[in-house]
């Protein structure tokens, strides 16, 4: 069994709600495509005329820019057009704010072709567009670019330091109080604190302090990012991408080339994974600049040494977590620094970060400081709960220590210091209901904590995991056809079945099934402004703008049923998608049959802003096996249960739970990026940058617990990013028991743990 | 009227971690705030919006529109903005 | 300077030019618009371009399209037949085996490849089988239970019944089942 939806969790007030549709486990709308290959992704376009990009890349981690000559390349039989950051309108210093998340127009323009500088290897530099994808690489070759290399600084403390190489000389660390006077590669410190921690620590009696690091690690998306470009003659721009939102393009594609969004279209094709990865623009600008310069449609796809180098990642990290309870389990104050490396350009993932990391517990006192750092990387992007599983890895080791010196159940320790109803949390505000209760609960109950685990080298680990999910903007459009069907036309990308989980929120407000609704998935120009396939929010939020749609539809067809019936629509009485008034009954799609003959045609509309965070708990249960001759960690059974809210499709909530749970693994055990001492990444691919394979696993199973959310009329949380939060420090923790050594460092490679262990043996 | 829970970096301003200000709206807390404690809206506010790198929390609602109404118990939090994935 | 190849492709005779540092990959896709194989890496280790070749699973990005000459190959356009789709289709359907969908035809090539020598895989088999097949959405539980859905199915169990007929319509009771 996989999954066990606990229906004893359902809040005290509610009953559990009956559904037709949610909760059911319908065949998604898409699916047929996707498993005969005729879904379209940005990649299968070929439009006719269409020409290739192909980018050239900074060979330094750190230089400036002395000439760039594209003349020998631009004379090559088949090269159509060139394009520099000479191309792209000079940027201005503007923050926007993306709904995820904000950018700095100057720093996006900078990051997609470089201008005075490169700043990590890899960093575009030029592009080229010539009539073969071949040719294009051939004759990015022929772009001559001279460097004055400058000295690199890869690492978060280093970078920090007075001495360090300067990225940008004026950037000034962005603080709420006094900034400094001089430059530095600290581009942000966040500061919160809660109560006074000299009085908790105090009243401690077992503090415990560790360091961590975390390596950078990339969100690992199969699908390179691909895009193609059509600047037409009428000055109209049409893109079609991988993107997780189209909207966010389009608003990007308007600052960084000064034209305004009405001109600018955005195709979102079928897209092959995201996890934060694909919100930024990198490769659009570039395409839409040769296009316009060669009059043709130009694709640009990366390939896979492009993206690891200079896309995604997510940032490493340095972190001082300090942590005291008392005899009793009770946790008093907590300490927190965090120096995470924001990549090349500031706006990495701190602020998330230094709000989760205390997040899952009631802590009376704690300060938390966290620095984002530039330094000569790729510039960070989000990634799945960006910024709370490098956290959750230091405060959960910790709490697990803790409760091993208290000799307390590491579950109970945590049951009895969880966040909940009314806690307040370290960055200020109070939760309202949540469910990390409930999970852990859940976890007690289960079948793996109640199996015994035994045999050598092998231990079990717990940790929990939070993240906010958000609201933000979604709309949707939704026609009543004369069959009684509804097409639903969305703005938010389909990555992981969201058309499907959305038309069910729909069908289950209508009274009509799941295959009665046809979800497509529109470009900019074809729905209402949508925020991005993100933040956990695109069932919950756009599933709420479908919901809204549905309410609509049903009082456009009770004013038809009124006209058909002649009576007062106030006489008509809708239950379960039956209509009745006047002694007469109709279900939705008899109505919408006899509608379409007498009516006006029947459209809804649902557009949405929902405010607030829907807060997500994780919590993981994990037994390993440490090969002590390789270092090598089996994980051998894995438990991952969560707080849903409500599971709409729970085939697929089971499968975020179980993918984000994956991510986490190889986060934890494996994936890294490698810098040689010239700053080059030495393992720009699947090969060597080693994601979990079917054969590193064992199956996953689920709990998903159900805390109705009560900002959501079926109660729904957003699921897609919590699960990747616990498993690094649940694997830890089980490797502590497997082996005796606690690591604090990611990846728990078999080197790493090899070394770990042998250095024990011999005492080191 | 709110109850303003000041950044620790801005408390310096204020000297101390909570206040209470008067106003409907968290916009009209703000500037209210400012006439106590000059210096503080522009550390908060970018062309007479919410810094972009900023989000509040009125209560436990994370948002960032002003015209938010409060209370004399709405809690009002200034946080950084978050980004997912 | 091109070259002339011939080959079977999903059953039918095909036959292109192609430059000899073309892929089998770039020229499914690019030349033939069998863009159901997909680009990942293009350096054979994620296995979304998984094609059969002469009976055995390859990744189609290591394979020179010259190399294709007289070579018999079916990709994932060749799984399905008249509107009926295979039970691992079928299956991965059902059993919600694919997220973002870009491995998927990698996936049910592999998996068939795999059926078709071990008609009754372990989960170990299985996972074994499917190794060369990177996917980053699902952490592999529902596609390794899809593949063993699959080889449970009366079709997979008896040979000359490949296809199964009537499976594109969807039920929304699917009920929740104990995979």
């Amino acid at each position: 069994m996989s999954t066990e939806v606990a229906p004893d969790n359902t809040s005290d007030t509610e009953q559990p709600a009956t559904y037709k549709v949610i909760g059911t486990r319908p065949i998604r709308h898409d699916g047929a495509d996707k498993v005969t290959g005729k879904a379209v992704y940005t990649d299968d376009l070929h439009l006719p005329n269409m020409v290739f990009g192909a980018f050239v890349r900074s060979p330094h981690a750190h230089a400036r820019i002395v000439s760039i000559d594209t003349s020998e390349a631009e004379k090559m039989p088949g090269v159509l057009a060139t394009c520099t950051s000479a191309d792209l309108p000079d940027p201005w210093d503007k923050v926007d704010n993306l709904g995820e998340g904000c950018v700095n127009y100057a720093h996006l323009s900078g990051n997609v072709l470089a201008r005075k500088k490169a700043l990590y290897k890899g960093h575009a530099v030029a592009a080229v567009a010539a009539t073969s994808s071949h040719l294009a690489q051939e004759a990015a070759r022929h772009i001559k670019v001279e460097y004055e290399p400058l000295p690199a600084t890869m690492s978060v403390l280093d970078a920090m330091q007075d001495d360090a190489p300067l990225l940008h000389d004026d950037l000034i660390t962005h603080t709420l109080g006094d900034e400094p006077a001089r430059p530095s590669n600290i581009s942000s410190h966040i500061q919160f604190k809660k109560g006074d921690i000299d009085e908790g620590f105090a009243a401690a009696d077992v503090v415990i302090e560790r360091e961590f690091k975390t390596a950078t690690v990339h969100q690992g998306y199969i699908e390179p990012h691909v895009s193609v470009a059509l600047w037409n003659e009428d000055g109209r721009l049409k893109i079609w991408t991988a993107t997780q939102g189209s909207f966010v393009v389009r608003q990007q594609m308007s600052e960084l080339l000064k034209m305004p969004v009405s001109q600018i279209t955005i195709v979102p094709c079928e897209i092959g994974g995201g996890f934060g990865g694909k919100i930024s623009v990198y490769e659009q600008p570039v395409a839409a600049v040769l296009s316009r310069k060669c009059g043709r449609p130009v694709k640009i796809m990366m390939r896979r040494d492009e993206v690891f180098e200079a896309t995604g990642p997510t940032p490493g990290s340095f972190m001082r977590v300090k942590l005291g309870a008392t005899k009793d389990g009770k946790l008093t104050a907590g300490k927190a620094w965090l120096a995470f490396d924001a990549g090349a350009f500031p706006g990495g993932v701190i602020g998330p970060g230094a709000m989760c990391v205390f997040s899952c517990y009631d802590l009376p006192h704690a300060t938390v400081d966290g620095f984002d750092v530039v330094l000569n990387k790729p510039k960070t992007q989000a990634y799945r709960a960006p910024g709370s599983t490098h956290v959750a890895f230091a405060t959960e080791c910790v709490i697990d220590e803790l409760a091993e010196q208290l000799e307390i159940d590491p579950i109970e320790f945590r049951l009895n210091n969880a966040a909940q109803e009314g806690t307040r949390r370290v960055d200020g505000p109070v939760y309202p209901r949540v469910g990390l209760v409930e999970c852990l609960q859940a976890i007690q109950k289960s079948d793996h904590w109640k199996s015994p685990l035994t045999g050598p080298n092998r231990g079990r680990g717990v940790a929990c995991g939070f993240w906010f999910n958000c609201g933000l903007k979604s709309s949707v459009a939704a026609n009543v056809n004369a069959d009684g069907t509804v097409t639903l036309v969305e703005g938010s990308t389909d990555i992981g079945g969201t058309r499907t989980s959305i038309a069910m929120q729909l069908a289950e407000t209508l009274g009509i099934t799941a295959e009665d609704v046809i979800p497509q998935v529109v470009d900019t120009d074809s729905v209402g402004f949508t925020d991005v396939t993100g933040g956990s929010r695109t069932t919950f939020a756009t599933g709420l703008a479908a919901y809204e749609a549905a309410l609509d539809i049903q009082r456009q067809m009770v004013e038809q049923a009124a006209q058909i019936w002649e009576c007062s629509p106030d006489d008509i009485t809708v239950a379960n998608g039956v209509y009745q008034g006047n002694g007469r009954s109709l279900s939705f799609k008899e109505l919408a049959v006899q509608a379409d003959k007498v009516g006006k045609p029947i459209v809804g509309r649902g557009a949405v802003d929902p405010q607030g965070s829907t807060n997500a708990f994780a919590v993981n249960l994990v037994d390993v096996e440490v090969d002590p001759e390789t270092g090598k960690v089996t994980i051998l059974r894995y438990t991952a249960c969560q707080d849903a809210g409500k599971a709409i499709h729970p085939s697929y909530v089971e499968g975020q739970i179980q993918g984000g749970s994956v991510q986490g693994i190889g986060w934890a055990l494996n994936e890294e990026y490698f810098y040689d001492d010239q700053g080059h990444m030495r393992n720009a691919s699947f090969l060597d940058y080693r994601i979990p394979t079917c054969y590193d696993l064992p199956m996953i199973d689920t709990i998903i617990v159900e805390v109705p959310n009560p900002d959501h009329p079926y109660g729904v949380r957003g699921v897609g990013e919590v699960p990747i939060v616990p498993p690094p420090p649940a694997i830890a923790n089980a490797i502590y028991r497997a082996t005796g050594v606690r690591f604090r460092e990611l990846p728990m490679s078999p080197p790493t743990v090899w070394n770990a262990i042998k250095g024990q043996n011999t005492g080191e | 009227m709110a109850i303003v829970f000041i950044p620790s970096q801005l408390q310096k301003l204020t000297g101390a971690a909570q206040v209470e200000i008067a106003g409907n709206t968290v916009r009209e807390v703000v500037e209210q705030m400012e006439k106590q404690f000059p210096g503080i809206q522009q550390r908060l506010f970018e062309d007479g919006q919410l810094s972009p790198l900023l989000q509040l929390s009125v209560d436990h609602v994370m948002t960032r529109v002003l015209s938010t109404s409060v209370e004399s118990t709405t809690e009002v939090h200034f946080l950084p903005v978050i980004g997912g994935g | 300077m091109k070259t002339h190849v011939t080959t079977t492709i999903n059953g039918g005779s095909v036959e292109f030019l192609c430059q000899p540092r073309q892929s089998l990959l770039e020229v499914l896709r690019d030349e033939l618009s069998l863009t159901g194989c997909k680009e990942g890496c293009n350096n054979g280790n994620c296995g979304a371009c998984t094609v059969m070749l002469d009976g055995l699973p390859v990744n189609s990005c290591l394979v020179l399209a010259v190399e294709a000459e007289g070579a018999v190959i079916e990709t994932v356009e060749g799984i399905a037949e008249q509107g009926h789709l295979h039970p691992l289709q079928q299956c991965f359907l059902e059993g919600a085996a694919l997220q973002c969908g870009i491995c998927t035809p990698g996936f049910l090539v592999a998996a068939k490849a795999l059926l078709e020598k071990n008609p009754q895989p372990s989960e170990q088999e299985i996972r074994f089988g499917l190794a060369g097949n990177l996917c980053r959405c699902t952490g592999y539980d529902k596609i390794v239970r899809a593949v063993q859905a699959a080889a449970q199915t009366p079709e997979a169990q008896s040979p000359g019944l490949s296809k199964r007929p009537g499976l594109l319509s969807r039920t929304t009771q699917t009920e929740a089942k104990s995979l």
